[in-house]
């Protein structure tokens, strides 16, 4: 297997036009190898257009698309025999039970498998993706979780250097979406898997980079750490009671308070209070504590979720 | 120019009716103008095909020369179209609403089932006289010009005809006399309307549109060859009635008229009790 | 007060399948409620039920103090979003929202309209009032939903999934409105994102398999277990931390990295009262008290963990 250097997904000015829908107008892209790479950005962003193209089931209208070091745009489907491809809604033969699925996707790749190697990996991939007991099912009797599961391992089944799942955990209760989660977490060490959600608390848990995407362009990309960038300055205060409105006042009035917001949830309320002068942090919580009738049980500087930074960089394009 | 709207008030009462006016409105709208419309064209399109063959075949034989002969097949053929279109368009009136999720939509809010029911029903009411009226009126003159010319004689100036012999006048009529005619346009609509009861009585059984069409197709059916060949005594007590009167009447027989009405107009109010019945039952 | 919901003893069968085994719940007035289980657990029907669509089995369940069974007098306070919502199609925006508007409100013609207008406002659709439910992208057909859910301004809402198969944006409008309309109405609605119930819920309910697991206010669900916080001081943070163990409250001290420890309490409401002024007292500079909570989505896979389990057994 040839082992290249540099990214394993790169795409640049990548243009697809529908008639006169324009889904993509110059998606750039970069996934290092070894990544669990998110995908993020609203319904018709272009998620799903660039993954079928890198797939080769649509041709863009112009641009270049490299997988593995080498042009993807032109190359026959040997090129995608390293990669594993979850489309968005996958449809199963549902009178096939999960053992046949797994075999026929598994005749597929080139080469194919012996009778033997061809079981052993089927054996092991059930055992991997948790269907154990389950082979014997028919897939219409499979949960939502369980046949994105096998969507999974149909997806692994060549040990693929790339796995590409489309919105892997779209329409699954939690424990579905956690069991994609630890699958796909299984599977890093591997597999670089690049992958497209809506579900950012994922994306927080298990991505090592994401890329935002909007309006068919690429809106930021990088490391999570990079994408959430530093908070300063913002300090969130949880307070049991009913506050003093003189207390927000008094709060807002001091020199070095920029503004003061608060929401109330339920018993508590959430106070968002910005700093002028970031040195002047130790002197806010002392005026918060020791008030009539509110005990502060919450102190710290405002998270940033993964999820602000998301809509803030969506911002400028969202809108339908 | 700001006006001061006088302040909503909720709704107060309740019961089994709330809502029929609105869902009637909304009901009537979906047959008018458009779904009679294509009822409309489907009947005139049958009589351009009939006028058609009679101005190619008519000049043939003796028998073919007055259009008039080829009034019981259109009528045959053209009441077979409308039983289709209404039986296609009636198919989702309850069964696709429940199948669609609008029922559930529906049925969420302060309306009550029978007023969901019997919408379906009466909002047809409209529509359906207005395809049968709107093509039968249509056809009526045809078939009265038609009936007093020979073909050999047929020109443009013909057509004019009609405009100046007022239809029914004298020695121009030798067909259905107008009082009859409207008759039977009239056991026309309450046939399809009984259709349009079974469809809703279907669909408040069944849940897949296909079987309630493929089920009020064949009752339909069945009730037309009853009226054709029947027992009296049953044909009397059916819808089917309408059937063998239509018959009679596209003749120029004479055939009574407000026996087989009333005996349809309880039938459609029995065939809507009992979705109304079945209905209130049913999980959405 | 009159809960907004009260069911209990909630059962309901289809034919071998038995959805519902059970359900009790109480949906306090005033309350976002967030009812959660996965997929065919039961909610779909409970709601079901609530508004009137499907008759409930043996078991009672109340709707602001009125019997379901009753029929249209119930529904006349309740918005409703149903799972997958169809409206007519081919019906343009505002005249559905004048048709559900009129179910429920009488009125002059521009009485409606206003309200109409507002609610088109409140949910964001203003401007596509003319459009056709049939040309609505998925955003904003759940948009359209909520707003023919709420333009009846209904004593109790009841939202099943109203922000399945949005994006992140689209789920945030969607609980910025229900935030909003919190004030106006009890909101009780399903959904299988945690995070925004934590967000935005008082209350929760967790069903599986026809039952209710687990059901009270969010912070009950969060805060049970050994109650600890994050503790972040500036400079002399040791000693501080050192004479904190001495109260009787104070269960163990850990260090978690530079400048910031663990701290376990045994009474959580006396930690709540004395753990800051008792930090400020000893002259700390504080940059962090943060109770730790689990996740809500840790509670809920503990909480179905037991009917998973059960379920692999009943389907062997």
């Amino acid at each position: 297997m040839a082992k290249t250097v540099g990214p394993i997904i790169e795409v640049s000015g990548l243009y697809k036009s529908y008639g006169k829908v324009e889904a993509l107008r110059g998606m750039d892209l970069l996934v290092p190898r070894g990544t669990v790479f998110g995908f993020l950005g609203p319904n018709g962003a272009g998620k799903s257009t660039t993954m079928k193209i890198l797939m080769g089931l649509i041709r863009p209208t112009r641009g270049e698309a490299f997988l593995f070091g080498r042009d993807a745009l032109h190359a026959g489907p040997a090129a995608r025999s390293r990669i594993g491809y979850l489309p968005q809604d996958p449809e199963f033969h549902t009178d096939r039970t999960v053992r046949e699925i797994l075999k026929f996707a598994g005749r597929l790749y080139p080469g194919g498998m012996n009778p033997l190697t061809l079981r052993r990996r089927v054996d092991a991939l059930i055992e991997q993706v948790g269907l154990v007991g389950k082979d014997r099912r028919r897939v219409r009797a499979l949960s939502g979780g369980e046949r994105q599961r096998l969507g999974i391992a149909q997806a692994l089944i060549g040990k693929p250097d790339l796995l590409i799942l489309d919105e892997p955990s779209a329409g699954l209760d939690p424990r579905g979406r956690r069991e994609v989660i630890d699958l796909i977490n299984d599977v890093r060490q591997h597999t670089t898997v690049f992958y497209s959600t809506h579900i950012l608390d994922d994306v927080q848990r298990v991505s090592d980079a994401v890329a935002v995407v909007g309006g068919g362009r690429m809106l930021a990309q990088g490391s999570i750490g990079d994408i959430l960038g530093t908070p300063i300055g913002t300090y969130t205060a949880m307070l049991r009671g009913k506050p003093a409105a003189a207390l927000r006042k008094r709060v807002g009035a001091e020199p070095w308070v920029a503004s003061v917001e608060t929401v109330r949830r339920g018993e508590l309320e959430e106070w968002t209070v910005r700093l002028s002068d970031d040195s002047a942090a130790d002197r806010l919580l002392p005026l918060l504590v020791g008030q009539r009738g509110c005990d502060l049980v919450e102190f710290h500087l405002s998270d940033r979720s993964l999820e602000d930074a998301y809509l803030e960089i969506v911002g400028g394009v969202h809108g339908e | 120019m700001v006006t001061e709207a006088a302040p909503l008030r909720p709704i107060t009462g309740s019961g089994p009716w709330r809502g029929l006016s609105g869902l009637t409105g909304a009901e009537v709208r979906r047959w008018l103008p458009w779904r009679s419309l294509v009822m409309v064209a489907v009947g005139v399109g049958v009589l351009v095909l009939f006028f058609a063959i009679w101005r190619l075949a008519g000049a043939d034989t003796e028998a073919n020369l007055r259009l008039g002969a080829l009034m019981v097949p259109f009528f045959s053929l053209w009441a077979i179209a409308l039983t289709l279109v209404t039986a296609t368009a009636a198919q989702g009136a309850v069964a696709g609403e429940v199948d669609e999720g609008t029922a559930a939509w529906l049925m969420g809010m302060p309306i009550g089932r029978p007023a969901f029911i019997v919408s379906k029903v009466l909002g047809a009411v409209p529509g359906v006289i207005a395809a049968v009226f709107g093509a039968g009126l249509v056809a009526y003159p045809v078939f009265s010009y038609a009936s007093t010319i020979e073909i050999k004689a047929f020109a443009t100036r013909d057509i004019f005809q009609v405009a100046s012999n007022p239809i029914g006048s004298d020695g121009f009529m030798q067909l259905p006399a107008a009082s009859e005619y409207l008759g039977l346009l009239v056991r026309m609509s309450l046939f399809l309307l009984v259709l349009v009861a079974l469809m809703v009585l279907l669909g408040a059984i069944f849940r897949s549109t296909g079987v309630v069409l493929g089920l009020g197709v064949a009752l339909a059916v069945g009730l037309v060859m009853v009226g054709i060949v029947g027992v009296a005594g049953v044909v009397d007590a059916t819808p089917a009635g309408l059937v063998s009167g239509l018959l009679d009447a596209v003749q120029a027989e004479p055939a009574p008229l407000a026996g087989p009405v009333s005996v349809s107009l309880s039938w459609i109010v029995a065939l809507t009790g009992l979705a109304v019945v079945r209905f209130q039952r049913r999980d959405l | 007060m009159i809960p907004a919901v009260e069911i209990s003893g909630l059962r309901k069968r289809y034919r071998r399948v038995e959805a519902l085994r059970g359900i009790d719940l109480v949906v306090p007035s005033g309350s976002v409620f967030g009812f959660l289980g996965p997929n065919g657990a039961g909610k779909s029907t409970t709601m079901k039920i609530l508004m009137g669509l499907i008759r409930p089995g043996e078991g009672t369940a109340h709707v602001l103090g009125r019997d379901v069974r009753d029929g249209t007098a119930v529904r006349a306070q309740i918005g409703y979003l149903p799972q997958n919502p169809s409206f007519y199609d081919r019906m343009q925006v505002y005249r559905v929202l004048q048709f559900v508007a009129r179910r429920f409100v009488v009125g002059s013609r521009q009485a409606i309209m206003d309200r109409v207008e507002d609610t088109l406002a409140l949910v964001g659709l203003s401007g596509k009032e003319g459009r056709r439910v049939g040309d609505l992208s998925g955003g904003e057909l759940r948009r359209l939903g909520i707003a023919q859910a709420y333009i009846g301004h209904p004593e109790l809402l009841i939202l099943d999934e109203p922000s399945v198969g949005l994006d992140p944006a689209g789920r945030r409008e969607v609980i910025d409105l229900l935030d909003a309309l919190r004030q106006q109405t009890t909101v009780f609605y399903s959904t299988h994102i945690l995070d925004d119930v934590q967000r935005i819920a008082d209350y929760i309910a967790v069903v599986d398999h026809g039952q209710i697991l687990s059901q009270g206010s969010i912070d009950e669900f969060l805060s049970t277990g050994e109650a600890s916080y994050r503790v972040g001081l500036g400079r002399d943070g040791e000693s501080v931390i050192n004479s904190l163990a001495a109260e009787p409250w104070v269960a163990t001290t850990t260090p978690l990295g530079d400048s910031v420890w663990r701290v376990a309490v045994t009474d959580r409401s006396t930690a709540e009262k004395q753990l800051t002024p008792h930090l400020l007292a000893q002259g700390a500079v504080v940059t962090e008290i943060r109770p730790e909570q689990r996740s809500l989505e840790d509670m809920y896979l503990e909480i179905t963990e037991g009917s998973e389990q059960e379920e692999a057994v009943d389907g062997d």
